[in-house]
């Protein structure tokens, strides 16, 4: 389903394509049918009249055969040509067209006429009476090769009669009576065709092949790279959006991205640059959501969950600035964060619930909505809904009569609100959205500065950005670091503990799930530590592409980020005055070493 | 003006030839295989036949055009069952026959050649290859779609 939704959404370029194509090949057949029309029709529409002693035999091929052939001593060729027996001299006279019109034979109106055969030295009857007597065709053939040997001559040369007539019944076995070989004309218009139509089919199907590797790369862009969840035979690879900004005065900009997407690593918040099939289908809906009214994803928490099937299917985008919505996999990632659902659960599990954990989920417990949570990776959320399909009931699961079930093959939706940590730039440096509370309830574990995007600025709706703040030079301001957690250097963010914090994240338990031989039950998976195949329970494969995608991004962006880092000091090492004109600012920019502190404290 | 128009039926013959090198080219690796492409594939077989005998007006007798026309159809049947399908990255791959590729185009390449000499015997001749080169193509792209569109999709796409 999600795939071909996903194939749908594509479908606007390639109708484009395909409607293109059909126009060409059309175009061209009413261009050749026109041809055709214009150039053989008339041709062939003609009814050929010969001359005076001419007949129109359409098994000739010259068409205007001569009527007395036989009776003039002569013998019809291979195509049908009136001529003397070999020995024999032919004595010809011109065709007399003064009164016929020679349009009406055309390209088949003969020009001379066979009067007699002479056998040299003797001269043409116009001259001496000295003819040979030839009474009849039949007396001919015989004269001229059937009485000697009896059969076909061996070398068609020799004698042309029997040759003539085997070649006739040839061609009219072949050809079948009454066929005429075509003329240059329609012989011209036949290659045309074919040449014209193989070459549209050829220059179709390379443009077509053309037009798949470029929006390939087109979409490589759009889309950061991801690729489909099931799709781990091909590496993924990242978008880069702050390949384009070489200039120096920008690095400080891009070394806060950077940072604020290494705070994004492994996060499960990351739902935007996530393209899952269920991903597209959770757009489709949220797209459809949007033309609605907003009121219709309210469904009242005072009542059974089944509410939200009358609901319209919301997630995947952001509802408004500050809120954003799961569902799917993703969804299921944080209900097991919320302690809801076991290890393993996948879309085609149904879930039971007793009381307790009924209440639980549709928040009628103390706790209720909303209700923070911290995820592993550090991220913290307001889950504000949890919509489902509960089979059964709120009524029955109070009072024990019928299973209770959530249905994780119907989509759960959660929403959440996002509490983005920003980590705070270097020196000289000030987000433009300071510390604002938002208005909504914000959990602050530390001291670091929160970014209300609600207030100012929107989330992005750009699947390959993160969020950042937007930077901007502040002059003799210095922003000191008053975060008390534990502080890694750069250059100890390692692969291991990536690793571990993507461990952590998913609680897979390597030990027990992992086999490196194909087992019954068991599905293949790519390990991002070792790029292996390995073999994971069905369940459990959706978290392993899920920590194969998070662990190639994060590998990727750790790289970037040591890069920028590397860029920075690098500008840290230039002269003073150079630093000072960078948008780094310029009052507290001392010295290279405070710089170079001031860059490890991220 | 008959010359000229023999030397450009010599000349479309030589283009088909070339035409037929560069498809062969483009269908030298493997691609996708698309059930729409095949029927296109193989309606447009059909219609170039078409075309071309009655644009040309060269004749084939009936039980013979059949009988050539049916053993091509064989012939494609049979090579249609040792295309590789498999599904690899979601799509559905496949390599085409090449063969029989080149031997449709060469078959229109001497069609055509055949029509610019004047005679309805060579031209009939012409016809024969041609008649069994696209009843291999027709054949040939009809199981194909069959297949693709029987095809299962593999119950793991993981790897």
């Amino acid at each position: 389903m999600g795939t071909r939704l996903f194939r749908n959404s594509r479908g606007h370029s390639q109708w484009g394509n395909r409607i293109q194509r059909y126009f060409i090949i059309i175009g061209l057949l009413i261009v050749l049918a026109a041809s055709y029309w214009w150039l053989v029709n008339p041709v062939q529409a003609q009814s050929p009249k010969c001359p005076p002693g001419f007949v129109w035999d359409r098994l000739s091929a010259i068409g205007c055969v001569q009527e007395d052939c036989f009776d003039v001593g002569g013998y019809y060729d291979g195509t049908n040509h009136c001529i003397c027996p070999k020995g024999y001299d032919m004595c010809t006279e011109p065709v007399d067209y003064s009164s016929f019109d020679v349009e009406q034979c055309g390209p088949f109106c003969p020009d001379k006429v066979l009067t007699s055969c002479v056998l040299p030295p003797e001269r043409c009857p116009s001259e001496i009476e000295v003819v040979p007597p030839v009474k009849s065709g039949g007396a001919g053939v015989e004269d001229f090769g059937g009485e000697e040997s009896g059969d076909f001559p061996s070398s068609p040369g020799d004698v042309g009669l029997p040759t003539n007539f085997t070649l006739r019944q040839i061609e009219e076995i072949i050809s079948g009576p009454e066929s005429l070989p075509p003329t240059p004309a329609r012989a011209v218009a036949g290659a045309a065709l074919t040449t014209g139509l193989l070459g549209t089919w050829i220059l179709v199907d390379w443009l077509r092949q053309r037009s798949t590797v470029a929006k390939e790369i087109t979409d490589f862009g759009k889309d950061g790279g991801a690729i489909e969840q099931a799709n781990l035979a091909k590496p993924e690879t990242i978008f880069e959006s702050g390949e384009n900004q070489p200039e120096e005065d920008q690095v400080a900009a891009s070394a806060i991205d950077m940072i604020t997407s290494m705070s994004d690593m492994g996060s499960l918040l990351n739902a935007e640059k996530i393209s899952t099939p269920e991903k597209n289908e959770t757009d489709r809906w949220a797209d459809e959501f949007m033309k609605g009214s907003p009121t219709e994803i309210r469904p009242s928490y005072d009542e059974d969950i089944p509410q939200a099937k009358a609901s319209t299917p919301i997630g995947g985008q952001f509802m408004n600035p500050e809120q954003r919505v799961f569902d799917g996999d993703d969804a299921i990632i944080i209900l097991k964060e919320l302690g809801m659902v076991p290890l393993g659960t996948s879309r085609t599990d149904k879930i039971s619930l007793d009381e307790t954990g009924l209440d639980s989920f549709i928040g009628a417990s103390p706790d209720g909505y909303p209700r923070q949570i911290t995820l592993p990776s550090g991220k913290t959320i307001i889950v504000t809904k949890v919509e489902g399909i509960l089979i059964g009931g709120k009524d029955d699961a109070i009072a024990g009569q019928n299973p209770t079930e959530i249905d994780f093959s119907k989509p759960v939706v959660i929403t959440a609100e996002l509490v983005e940590q920003v980590p705070k730039p270097p020196s000289g440096v000030q987000p433009t959205q300071t510390a604002t509370p938002s208005s909504k309830p914000v959990h602050d574990q530390s001291t670091e500065t929160f970014v209300d995007y609600s207030e100012s600025a929107p989330m992005p709706e750009s699947q390959n950005t993160v969020e950042t703040p937007q930077v901007e030079e502040s002059p003799g301001k210095t922003l000191s670091r008053d975060v008390d957690q534990e502080q890694v250097p750069v250059d100890e963010v390692d692969q291991a503990d990536i690793d571990q914090d993507l461990e952590d994240i998913f609680r897979i338990d390597m030990d027990n799930i992992v086999s490196n031989k194909p087992k019954k039950g068991l599905v293949p998976v790519i390990d991002p530590k070792t790029d292996e195949v390995i073999y994971v329970t069905e369940n459990d494969r959706p978290w392993w592409e899920y920590y194969y995608r998070e662990h190639k991004k994060m590998m990727k962006l750790h790289k970037e980020y040591l890069k920028i880092i590397e860029e920075l000091e690098r500008l840290m090492r230039k002269p003073q005055h150079d630093v000072k004109s960078s948008s780094l600012g310029e009052a507290d920019i001392i010295g290279g070493d405070e710089i170079s502190s001031a860059i490890d404290d991220f | 003006m008959d010359i000229i128009l023999r030397i450009l039926n010599v000349v479309f013959s030589g283009v088909t030839i070339a035409l037929t090198v560069l498809m062969l080219l483009l269908y030298f690796k493997e691609r996708r295989i698309q059930p729409r492409s095949l029927l296109l594939s193989a309606g447009l077989s059909l219609i170039m036949l078409f075309f071309f005998i009655l644009l040309t007006g060269a004749r084939l007798n009936i039980m013979i055009a059949t009988a050539l026309f049916i053993f091509g159809a064989a012939f494609g049947v049979l090579r249609a069952f040792f295309v590789k399908l498999y599904y690899r990255d979601k799509q559905v791959l496949g390599k085409y026959s090449l063969l029989s590729l080149l031997g449709w185009g060469c078959s229109y390449a001497l069609a055509i050649l055949l029509n610019s000499f004047d005679s309805a015997l060579l031209a009939s001749l012409g016809l024969a290859p041609l008649l069994l080169a696209t009843g291999t193509q027709i054949a040939l792209n009809g199981t194909l779609f069959l297949r693709r569109i029987m095809m299962q999709a593999p119950t793991s796409q993981a790897v």
